[in-house]
């Protein structure tokens, strides 16, 4: 097991079973905040004045200022510790987000995303708290060079405190046992 | 460091704003470049929350094929935003973003985000003012994204309803949402 994969393993009728289920929802840990955008455009050295002044923002047509519209991922990321949770200790997991299409049981224990599509729909405001409910769209069973594996599809839609839907994400992964260790079936292994 | 500019700063910031009349098919979105060095991936973990060690931690994403630490998808889709949004300025809005994953943006190299308009959807008059855009990334030399995106521009026709001033059309939306 690779232990920065952190999937479920299963059989393939596990993996139909699943098909237009929803796999998970949550809500992010912090509302939308001034300092989080701050930190994103540091990080690309990215001067966008809609997203740290207010006039600027007002004088573009937004009713404040506003986040990237890619971070919408990162707005429902739930805390990885939360008052009331055990204290880390040593050999504690690595801490990875909780990616749905990880969860999905299925062969293989690799995945990397190949493709995604994400329409932006309303603009995201400082205060807002993002959640976002994920529904497994399907999967295509595929043998790539690579390994055999299946090319998996999950839509995610975000939505603001007040209902609205402010983005829909696509994306597709591809789930494989690497070609190299197929002769040791994974479905059993440790997650 | 505060990013808090001077008011003079954000009004030179503000006015470059490209309008849906500027924009025709063919024409490209400047690269928009950052030096991509490991510490540069462990602020982005920071940014990001995503903490998963292909992308901060060289040697376990060796085990895994790849040469050494590399850009999320989260990364990506920002980089392209910050590219396109330095193109089109503050008014401009991104409708929609579709990537596909090439290659590795790895720690160590050059990455770039550039493009080029392939369509311009209407006049700016009550209809759509979509722009296409095909879009791509580059780690050093090689294509590592390719995907399109959506942009909405504002139009000439915005100012000419109020009293023909791009800078009138700013007042009134400043008013608008007083």
């Amino acid at each position: 097991m690779d232990k920065a994969r952190d999937v479920v393993l299963g059989a393939w009728e596990d993996t139909e079973a699943l098909v237009g289920q929803v796999l998970m929802s949550f809500t992010g840990a912090d509302r939308v905040n001034v300092p989080d955008i701050r930190r994103r455009l540091e990080v690309l050295g990215w001067d966008a004045p809609i997203h740290y002044d207010e006039n600027a923002a007002r004088r573009a047509g937004y009713e404040g200022i506003v986040s990237p519209a890619t971070m919408v991922i990162s707005w429902v990321l739930p805390a990885y510790w939360s008052p009331g949770d055990q204290r880390p200790i040593s050999g504690d997991p690595l801490l990875l987000p909780r990616f749905a299409l990880r969860k999905i049981p299925a062969p293989g224990s690799a995945l990397f995303a190949t493709d995604c599509v994400t329409s932006y729909l309303e603009p995201v405001y400082v205060g807002d708290r993002i959640s976002g409910e994920v529904r497994f769209l399907g999967f295509t069973r595929k043998t790539l060079r690579i390994g055999d594996g299946a090319f998996m599809t999950a839509e995610t839609r975000y939505r603001n405190e007040r209902s609205e839907l402010v983005a829909v994400e696509k994306i597709t992964v591809f789930r494989y046992t690497p070609a190299n260790s197929i002769q040791g079936p994974e479905r059993h292994g440790p997650h | 460091m505060a990013l808090t500019k001077a008011p003079a700063e954000v009004a030179a910031a503000a006015r470059h704003q490209l309008l849906l009349e500027d924009v025709s098919a063919g024409d490209e979105i400047p690269a928009f470049t950052l030096p991509l060095t490991l510490q540069r991936l462990v602020m982005e973990a920071g940014v990001n929350r995503d903490y998963t060690p292909l992308h901060h931690d060289d040697e376990d994403t060796r085990l895994t094929g790849a040469p050494r630490s590399y850009a999320n998808t989260m990364f990506i889709q920002a980089f392209i935003e910050a590219a396109l949004r330095s193109w089109m300025g503050d008014r401009g809005q991104l409708r929609e973003l579709g990537i596909k994953m090439v290659s590795f943006n790895l720690a160590g190299s050059l990455v770039s985000a550039a493009g080029v308009v392939t369509a311009v959807d209407g006049d700016g008059n009550g209809g759509p003012r979509n722009v296409h855009i095909d879009v791509w990334m580059r780690s050093d030399e090689t294509l590592t994204v390719t995907g399109t995106a959506v942009v909405s521009l504002p139009s000439n026709c915005d100012s000419t309803r109020t009293n023909g001033s791009t800078d009138a059309s700013d007042k009134e939306i400043a008013g608008d949402q007083s």
